[in-house]
């Protein structure tokens, strides 16, 4: 079955932060991992999360959701998650649903590891 | 390209083959000459569409996906034989309130041209939605 599949990165950059870079189609099929691994993530104490979606290349609602749950959980650990550099047409899909006003939108991984910093995560 | 060519896909109601449904609605708008923009609005519906299908059908039923081709324009009707819905008993989404579920109908109706929904409790669902070619 040719279903492109999603590569998923983590660096720990920090005691409470780390950043998922999300590589190919992030649709039902392959959202579970990358869920899995944000879930884990949280588990291990990285509240602060940057999602670099730079080379996601497609994305569906089931992502959204998923990346809605994941603000949801890291919130709970008074942490936050930004989404870093999404290509348009995953842009589109955030302004359709109107979830840029959710979610913190950085045009680099820089940017939004300083603003996770001023939000509470320990950056060495 | 003649008027009502109709191409028909039948998939498992499994995750992994939303993709191929995906696949084929760009092939076949690429055939009637839709741009890059509309062909990936065209296949975020109908995986959208196939989502929604798979997720409220039994594991081993079938979702048919049926693509009329038009000079103008092109039709894509998803089929299920899931346990349906009340169309007009939708709740609404409410982005402050950090859904997690009922974005895919929003995607659907936004970047499609006419969206209609047939479905009733255990009758299954058929989704139909136009997207017209833009103009040049």
């Amino acid at each position: 079955m040719e279903t492109m599949p999603i590569d998923i990165k983590i660096r720990k950059l920090g005691a409470n932060l780390a950043v998922v870079e999300l590589i190919g189609d992030c649709d039902l099929y392959t959202t579970p991992k990358a869920k899995q691994a944000i879930v884990e993530l949280i588990e291990q104490g990285y509240v602060f999360l940057a999602v670099v979606l730079e080379k996601t290349a497609y994305m569906d609602s089931t992502a959204l959701g998923m990346l809605v749950g994941s603000l949801k959980r890291v919130r709970e650990h008074k942490g936050d998650l930004a989404l870093v550099a999404p290509q348009p047409r995953v842009q589109r899909l955030l302004d359709i649903t109107r979830l840029t006003t959710v979610f913190d939108v950085s045009a680099t991984e820089e940017s939004a590891i300083e603003s996770l910093r001023q939000r509470g995560a320990k950056v060495p | 390209m003649s008027a009502g060519h109709r191409v028909e896909l039948r998939i498992p109601s499994r995750a992994e083959f939303v993709s191929t449904a995906r696949l084929v609605v760009s092939s076949v708008a690429c055939r009637l000459d839709f741009g890059i923009d509309a062909i990936d609005d065209l296949k975020l519906a109908v995986g959208e569409a196939c989502t929604n299908a798979i997720k409220h059908s039994p594991a081993d039923s079938e979702i048919i996906i049926a693509y009329e081709l038009h000079p103008d324009h092109l039709i894509v009707e998803v089929v299920d034989h899931g346990r349906g819905f009340d169309p007009s008993a939708r709740p609404s989404v409410d982005i402050d309130e950090l859904p997690q579920s009922g974005l895919g109908l929003m995607v659907i109706e936004a970047v499609m041209d006419e969206v209609c929904f047939q479905s009733s409790p255990e009758q299954g669902t058929r989704v139909r939605m136009v997207k017209r070619r833009p103009t040049k």
